[in-house]
Protein backbone atom coordinates (compact mmCIF):
# COMPACT_ATOMS: atom_id res chain seq x y z
CA UNK A 1 0.00 0.00 0.00
CA UNK A 2 3.08 2.33 1.08
CA UNK A 3 4.96 1.11 -1.76
CA UNK A 4 1.90 2.14 -4.42
CA UNK A 5 1.14 5.52 -2.79
CA UNK A 6 4.69 6.60 -3.35
CA UNK A 7 4.85 5.40 -6.94
CA UNK A 8 2.14 7.73 -7.52
CA UNK A 9 3.74 10.64 -6.09
CA UNK A 10 6.57 9.59 -7.92
CA UNK A 11 4.64 9.44 -11.44
CA UNK A 12 2.78 12.45 -10.42
CA UNK A 13 5.80 14.75 -10.55
CA UNK A 14 7.18 13.22 -13.67
CA UNK A 15 4.40 12.57 -15.75
CA UNK A 16 0.43 13.20 -14.39
CA UNK A 17 1.81 17.08 -13.05
CA UNK A 18 4.93 17.41 -15.34
CA UNK A 19 5.92 20.92 -13.80
CA UNK A 20 6.78 22.45 -16.88
CA UNK A 21 4.28 20.21 -19.73
CA UNK A 22 1.05 20.09 -17.57
CA UNK A 23 1.31 22.70 -14.71
CA UNK A 24 3.19 25.12 -16.77
CA UNK A 25 4.97 26.11 -13.80
CA UNK A 26 8.99 27.68 -13.96
CA UNK A 27 8.59 29.28 -17.51
CA UNK A 28 11.26 31.47 -17.19
CA UNK A 29 14.62 29.32 -16.45
CA UNK A 30 12.57 26.79 -19.13
CA UNK A 31 12.60 29.38 -21.76
CA UNK A 32 16.27 30.75 -20.91
CA UNK A 33 18.48 27.69 -19.68
CA UNK A 34 17.07 25.29 -22.53
CA UNK A 35 18.74 26.85 -25.47
CA UNK A 36 21.28 23.50 -25.18
CA UNK A 37 21.34 20.51 -23.57
CA UNK A 38 23.69 21.07 -20.76
CA UNK A 39 22.26 24.21 -19.43
CA UNK A 40 19.07 22.69 -19.20
CA UNK A 41 20.07 19.52 -17.61
CA UNK A 42 22.35 21.56 -15.27
CA UNK A 43 19.41 23.95 -14.63
CA UNK A 44 17.54 20.87 -13.77
CA UNK A 45 19.79 19.08 -11.56
CA UNK A 46 20.60 22.21 -9.35
CA UNK A 47 16.01 22.79 -9.72
CA UNK A 48 15.85 19.41 -8.08
CA UNK A 49 18.66 19.74 -5.73
CA UNK A 50 16.17 22.73 -4.42
CA UNK A 51 13.42 20.74 -4.27
CA UNK A 52 14.13 17.81 -2.49
CA UNK A 53 15.95 19.38 0.53
CA UNK A 54 13.51 22.72 0.82
CA UNK A 55 10.50 19.86 0.60
CA UNK A 56 12.35 17.81 3.30
CA UNK A 57 13.33 20.68 5.68
CA UNK A 58 9.71 22.13 5.63
CA UNK A 59 7.61 19.27 6.00
CA UNK A 60 10.13 18.06 9.12
CA UNK A 61 8.87 21.88 10.60
CA UNK A 62 5.62 22.00 9.21
CA UNK A 63 4.21 21.73 12.75
CA UNK A 64 6.27 23.90 14.02
CA UNK A 65 5.85 26.71 11.33
CA UNK A 66 3.07 29.02 12.48
CA UNK A 67 0.89 29.45 9.39
CA UNK A 68 1.01 33.35 9.12
CA UNK A 69 4.82 33.39 8.58
CA UNK A 70 4.99 30.34 6.51
CA UNK A 71 5.70 32.47 3.74
CA UNK A 72 8.83 33.85 5.03
CA UNK A 73 9.88 30.68 6.65
CA UNK A 74 9.59 28.63 3.60
CA UNK A 75 11.59 31.44 1.44
CA UNK A 76 14.50 31.33 3.97
CA UNK A 77 14.62 27.72 3.87
CA UNK A 78 14.33 27.36 -0.37
CA UNK A 79 17.00 30.32 -0.71
CA UNK A 80 19.55 28.38 1.72
CA UNK A 81 19.30 25.75 -0.29
CA UNK A 82 19.96 28.06 -3.37
CA UNK A 83 22.94 29.40 -2.11
CA UNK A 84 24.53 25.73 -1.72
CA UNK A 85 23.75 25.32 -5.48
CA UNK A 86 25.51 28.65 -6.35
CA UNK A 87 28.36 28.21 -3.96
CA UNK A 88 28.87 24.72 -4.99
CA UNK A 89 29.20 25.23 -8.24
CA UNK A 90 31.26 28.17 -8.22
CA UNK A 91 33.83 26.38 -6.50
CA UNK A 92 33.63 22.75 -8.63
CA UNK A 93 31.85 24.23 -12.23
CA UNK A 94 32.91 27.54 -12.82
CA UNK A 95 32.29 28.08 -16.51
CA UNK A 96 29.37 26.58 -16.32
CA UNK A 97 28.62 28.79 -12.99
CA UNK A 98 29.49 31.89 -15.05
CA UNK A 99 26.69 31.28 -17.83
CA UNK A 100 23.74 30.15 -15.72
CA UNK A 101 24.51 32.13 -12.43
CA UNK A 102 21.95 34.90 -12.77
CA UNK A 103 19.74 32.15 -13.07
CA UNK A 104 20.90 30.04 -10.58
CA UNK A 105 20.08 32.28 -8.24
CA UNK A 106 16.31 32.89 -9.30
CA UNK A 107 15.77 29.56 -8.45
CA UNK A 108 14.59 31.59 -5.23
CA UNK A 109 11.89 32.75 -6.80
CA UNK A 110 10.48 29.80 -9.11
CA UNK A 111 6.96 28.77 -8.44
CA UNK A 112 7.50 25.17 -8.76
CA UNK A 113 9.28 25.20 -5.38
CA UNK A 114 7.00 27.29 -3.80
CA UNK A 115 3.82 25.33 -5.03
CA UNK A 116 5.45 22.02 -3.55
CA UNK A 117 6.60 23.80 -0.54
CA UNK A 118 3.29 24.93 0.09
CA UNK A 119 0.67 22.75 -1.31
CA UNK A 120 2.74 19.48 -0.63
CA UNK A 121 5.59 19.55 1.89
CA UNK A 122 3.88 21.81 4.04
CA UNK A 123 1.14 19.16 4.59
CA UNK A 124 2.94 15.49 4.16
CA UNK A 125 5.17 13.63 5.73
CA UNK A 126 9.28 13.77 4.97
CA UNK A 127 9.20 10.80 3.19
CA UNK A 128 6.77 11.67 0.95
CA UNK A 129 8.09 15.03 0.69
CA UNK A 130 11.38 14.38 -0.28
CA UNK A 131 10.07 11.86 -3.14
CA UNK A 132 7.55 14.81 -4.03
CA UNK A 133 10.65 16.86 -4.54
CA UNK A 134 12.56 14.20 -6.02
CA UNK A 135 9.89 13.61 -9.34
CA UNK A 136 8.68 17.06 -9.51
CA UNK A 137 12.77 17.76 -9.98
CA UNK A 138 13.33 14.59 -12.44
CA UNK A 139 10.48 15.54 -14.47
CA UNK A 140 11.77 19.64 -14.89
CA UNK A 141 15.23 18.06 -15.52
CA UNK A 142 13.74 15.86 -18.04
CA UNK A 143 11.61 18.52 -19.83
CA UNK A 144 14.51 20.96 -19.99
CA UNK A 145 16.78 18.53 -21.03
CA UNK A 146 14.54 17.05 -23.96
CA UNK A 147 13.83 21.07 -24.67
CA UNK A 148 17.50 21.92 -24.48
CA UNK A 149 18.56 18.64 -26.90
CA UNK A 150 16.03 19.66 -29.32
CA UNK A 151 17.12 23.34 -29.76
CA UNK A 152 20.80 22.42 -30.02
CA UNK A 153 20.16 20.53 -32.35
CA UNK A 154 18.15 22.44 -34.21
CA UNK A 155 20.10 25.61 -34.06
CA UNK A 156 23.78 23.98 -34.42
CA UNK A 157 23.08 20.73 -35.29
CA UNK A 158 25.18 19.92 -32.05
CA UNK A 159 24.37 17.59 -29.03
CA UNK A 160 26.80 18.38 -25.94
CA UNK A 161 28.80 20.55 -28.47
CA UNK A 162 29.42 17.60 -30.33
CA UNK A 163 28.48 17.81 -34.13
CA UNK A 164 25.74 15.28 -34.89
CA UNK A 165 24.78 16.38 -38.49
CA UNK A 166 28.17 18.08 -40.87
CA UNK A 167 27.84 21.29 -42.85
CA UNK A 168 24.65 22.27 -40.93
CA UNK A 169 22.46 24.54 -42.28
CA UNK A 170 22.29 27.88 -40.34
CA UNK A 171 18.71 28.54 -40.04
CA UNK A 172 17.47 32.14 -39.53
CA UNK A 173 15.93 32.89 -35.98
CA UNK A 174 16.40 28.76 -34.48
CA UNK A 175 18.39 30.33 -31.47
CA UNK A 176 15.69 32.92 -30.92
CA UNK A 177 13.57 33.26 -27.98
CA UNK A 178 10.49 32.85 -30.22
CA UNK A 179 11.96 29.56 -31.56
CA UNK A 180 12.02 28.57 -27.82
CA UNK A 181 8.47 29.36 -27.62
CA UNK A 182 7.68 27.32 -30.82
CA UNK A 183 9.56 23.93 -29.23
CA UNK A 184 8.04 24.13 -25.95
CA UNK A 185 4.08 24.63 -27.25
CA UNK A 186 5.18 21.71 -29.90
CA UNK A 187 6.99 19.76 -26.95
CA UNK A 188 4.11 20.54 -24.47
CA UNK A 189 0.93 19.48 -27.08
CA UNK A 190 3.13 16.07 -27.94
CA UNK A 191 3.78 15.38 -23.96
CA UNK A 192 -0.25 16.27 -23.47
CA UNK A 193 -1.30 13.87 -26.02
CA UNK A 194 0.50 10.93 -25.42
CA UNK A 195 -0.01 11.50 -21.77
CA UNK A 196 -4.03 11.97 -22.33
CA UNK A 197 -4.37 8.76 -24.41
CA UNK A 198 -2.58 6.78 -21.92
CA UNK A 199 -4.46 7.60 -19.21
CA UNK A 200 -7.81 7.02 -21.53
CA UNK A 201 -6.30 3.23 -22.65
CA UNK A 202 -6.00 2.69 -18.67
CA UNK A 203 -9.02 3.75 -18.03
CA UNK A 204 -10.91 2.03 -21.38
CA UNK A 205 -12.15 4.78 -23.02
CA UNK A 206 -12.65 4.26 -26.38
CA UNK B 1 -3.96 40.00 23.68
CA UNK B 2 -2.10 38.01 25.87
CA UNK B 3 -2.54 34.98 23.47
CA UNK B 4 -1.73 37.48 20.36
CA UNK B 5 2.05 38.74 22.17
CA UNK B 6 2.67 34.87 22.49
CA UNK B 7 1.77 34.01 19.17
CA UNK B 8 3.81 37.32 17.89
CA UNK B 9 7.08 36.19 20.18
CA UNK B 10 6.56 32.61 18.54
CA UNK B 11 6.76 33.44 15.10
CA UNK B 12 9.71 36.14 15.76
CA UNK B 13 11.27 33.19 17.87
CA UNK B 14 10.56 30.32 14.75
CA UNK B 15 11.60 33.14 12.27
CA UNK B 16 15.00 33.82 14.26
CA UNK B 17 16.05 30.05 14.91
CA UNK B 18 15.19 28.79 11.01
CA UNK B 19 17.59 32.12 9.88
CA UNK B 20 19.54 30.95 12.41
CA UNK B 21 20.09 26.91 11.33
CA UNK B 22 20.49 28.94 7.66
CA UNK B 23 23.09 31.09 8.58
CA UNK B 24 25.35 28.42 10.32
CA UNK B 25 25.05 25.98 7.69
CA UNK B 26 25.64 28.14 4.96
CA UNK B 27 28.60 29.51 6.94
CA UNK B 28 29.82 25.87 7.06
CA UNK B 29 29.18 25.02 3.14
CA UNK B 30 30.68 27.93 2.29
CA UNK B 31 34.30 27.76 4.64
CA UNK B 32 33.95 24.27 2.61
CA UNK B 33 33.75 26.24 -0.88
CA UNK B 34 35.76 29.22 -0.41
CA UNK B 35 37.68 29.86 -3.44
CA UNK B 36 40.13 32.97 -2.34
CA UNK B 37 39.71 36.14 -5.27
CA UNK B 38 43.37 36.57 -5.61
CA UNK B 39 44.09 33.31 -6.31
CA UNK B 40 40.49 32.83 -8.90
CA UNK B 41 41.85 35.90 -10.44
CA UNK B 42 45.10 35.42 -11.16
CA UNK B 43 44.10 31.69 -12.45
CA UNK B 44 41.72 33.85 -15.03
CA UNK B 45 44.46 35.71 -15.94
CA UNK B 46 46.41 32.67 -16.67
CA UNK B 47 43.92 31.02 -18.71
CA UNK B 48 41.93 33.78 -20.39
CA UNK B 49 45.20 35.69 -21.42
CA UNK B 50 46.48 32.96 -23.90
CA UNK B 51 49.85 33.57 -22.56
CA UNK B 52 52.33 31.13 -20.54
CA UNK B 53 53.53 32.91 -18.55
CA UNK B 54 52.63 33.80 -15.06
CA UNK B 55 51.12 37.03 -13.62
CA UNK B 56 52.36 38.86 -11.17
CA UNK B 57 50.33 41.09 -8.75
CA UNK B 58 50.83 44.72 -9.15
CA UNK B 59 47.45 46.05 -7.51
CA UNK B 60 44.67 44.81 -5.29
CA UNK B 61 41.99 47.00 -4.68
CA UNK B 62 38.33 47.32 -3.83
CA UNK B 63 37.92 50.31 -5.84
CA UNK B 64 37.16 50.12 -9.43
CA UNK B 65 40.32 47.88 -10.07
CA UNK B 66 39.65 44.97 -8.66
CA UNK B 67 43.25 43.25 -9.16
CA UNK B 68 45.98 44.57 -11.53
CA UNK B 69 49.09 42.23 -12.73
CA UNK B 70 51.43 41.90 -15.23
CA UNK B 71 53.23 38.88 -16.74
CA UNK B 72 57.08 37.97 -16.93
CA UNK B 73 57.52 38.44 -20.71
CA UNK B 74 59.50 40.23 -22.63
CA UNK B 75 56.75 42.59 -24.09
CA UNK B 76 54.33 42.06 -21.07
CA UNK B 77 50.76 41.36 -20.67
CA UNK B 78 48.90 43.50 -18.31
CA UNK B 79 45.42 42.09 -16.91
CA UNK B 80 43.17 43.68 -15.18
CA UNK B 81 39.74 42.73 -13.58
CA UNK B 82 37.61 46.12 -13.39
CA UNK B 83 34.37 46.63 -12.05
CA UNK B 84 31.88 49.15 -14.37
CA UNK B 85 28.27 50.58 -13.23
CA UNK B 86 25.20 50.88 -14.97
CA UNK B 87 24.00 47.42 -15.57
CA UNK B 88 20.38 46.71 -15.32
CA UNK B 89 19.09 48.39 -11.97
CA UNK B 90 22.23 49.63 -11.61
CA UNK B 91 24.25 46.42 -11.19
CA UNK B 92 27.80 46.38 -11.68
CA UNK B 93 29.83 43.64 -13.78
CA UNK B 94 33.44 42.72 -13.38
CA UNK B 95 35.29 42.78 -16.68
CA UNK B 96 39.00 40.58 -17.34
CA UNK B 97 40.48 42.91 -19.59
CA UNK B 98 43.97 42.34 -21.06
CA UNK B 99 46.04 44.97 -22.72
CA UNK B 100 49.37 44.03 -24.66
CA UNK B 101 51.47 47.06 -26.54
CA UNK B 102 49.42 49.94 -25.17
CA UNK B 103 45.95 47.74 -27.05
CA UNK B 104 43.29 46.05 -25.53
CA UNK B 105 43.51 42.26 -27.44
CA UNK B 106 40.94 40.30 -25.38
CA UNK B 107 38.03 41.34 -22.65
CA UNK B 108 36.19 38.52 -20.79
CA UNK B 109 33.19 38.91 -18.64
CA UNK B 110 33.66 38.49 -14.72
CA UNK B 111 31.22 38.03 -12.23
CA UNK B 112 27.97 40.02 -12.85
CA UNK B 113 24.14 39.42 -12.63
CA UNK B 114 22.92 40.79 -16.19
CA UNK B 115 20.99 38.29 -17.77
CA UNK B 116 21.98 39.74 -21.16
CA UNK B 117 25.39 39.13 -21.59
CA UNK B 118 25.03 36.75 -24.45
CA UNK B 119 23.50 39.43 -26.89
CA UNK B 120 26.39 41.92 -26.03
CA UNK B 121 28.41 38.82 -27.01
CA UNK B 122 27.10 37.46 -30.04
CA UNK B 123 26.74 41.27 -31.12
CA UNK B 124 30.71 41.51 -31.55
CA UNK B 125 30.43 44.27 -28.97
CA UNK B 126 34.14 44.19 -27.42
CA UNK B 127 35.12 44.58 -31.03
CA UNK B 128 35.36 48.15 -31.08
CA UNK B 129 37.64 48.41 -28.01
CA UNK B 130 40.08 45.76 -29.81
CA UNK B 131 43.90 47.35 -31.09
CA UNK B 132 43.17 51.17 -30.04
CA UNK B 133 46.26 52.74 -28.50
CA UNK B 134 45.20 53.55 -24.91
CA UNK B 135 47.72 56.10 -24.22
CA UNK B 136 45.97 58.52 -27.01
CA UNK B 137 42.45 57.08 -26.95
CA UNK B 138 39.59 59.02 -25.32
CA UNK B 139 37.25 57.51 -23.29
CA UNK B 140 34.28 54.75 -25.07
CA UNK B 141 31.44 56.51 -25.31
CA UNK B 142 28.52 55.58 -23.52
CA UNK B 143 25.65 57.11 -25.54
CA UNK B 144 22.76 55.18 -26.96
CA UNK B 145 23.98 54.57 -30.57
CA UNK B 146 27.16 53.33 -29.46
CA UNK B 147 25.53 49.95 -27.41
CA UNK B 148 23.84 46.72 -28.17
CA UNK B 149 20.36 47.54 -28.52
CA UNK B 150 18.42 45.10 -26.37
CA UNK B 151 21.26 44.97 -23.88
CA UNK B 152 21.67 48.82 -23.48
CA UNK B 153 22.58 48.50 -19.91
CA UNK B 154 24.60 45.59 -20.30
CA UNK B 155 26.68 47.16 -22.70
CA UNK B 156 26.83 50.80 -20.79
CA UNK B 157 28.29 48.30 -17.64
CA UNK B 158 30.89 47.28 -19.68
CA UNK B 159 31.51 49.59 -21.53
CA UNK B 160 32.07 51.64 -17.45
CA UNK B 161 34.56 48.56 -16.45
CA UNK B 162 36.55 49.22 -19.98
CA UNK B 163 36.71 52.89 -18.98
CA UNK B 164 37.90 52.59 -15.92
CA UNK B 165 40.69 49.78 -16.70
CA UNK B 166 41.62 51.95 -19.67
CA UNK B 167 42.35 55.16 -16.80
CA UNK B 168 44.06 53.43 -14.46
CA UNK B 169 46.30 52.21 -17.15
CA UNK B 170 47.22 54.88 -18.05
CA UNK B 171 47.92 56.54 -15.10
CA UNK B 172 49.95 53.53 -14.10
CA UNK B 173 51.98 54.24 -17.59
CA UNK B 174 52.69 58.01 -16.23
CA UNK B 175 53.39 56.91 -12.97
CA UNK B 176 55.89 54.81 -14.56
CA UNK B 177 57.71 57.01 -17.19
CA UNK B 178 57.40 59.92 -13.84
CA UNK B 179 54.87 61.73 -15.52
CA UNK B 180 52.14 63.81 -14.37
CA UNK B 181 49.07 61.47 -12.40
Amino acid sequence: METLRDKDTFLNGLIKSNPDFVLVLGMCPTLAMSTNLLQGFAMGIATTFVLIFSNIFISMLRKVIPDKIRIPCFIIIISTFVIIVELVMRKYFPDLYSTMKAFISLIVVNCIILARAESFASCNKVKDSAIDGFSMGLGFTLSLSALGFIRELITSGTVLGLSIFNNFPQMLGTSSKAMGFIVLGLSMAAFNQIRIKNSKKKAGVK
Amino acid sequence: MTFKIKNMIKSVVVLCVIASMSGLLLGFVNKLTYIDPLQESLNKFNTLSGTQATFELLKQDDGDILFFAKSDEQTPVYAILAKGGGGFRNGIVEMYIFIKDNSIYKISQGNNKETYFKTVEKANFYDKFYNIDLTTADNFSTEKADLVSNASFTSTAVTNAINNAKEYYKNYLETLTGGTN
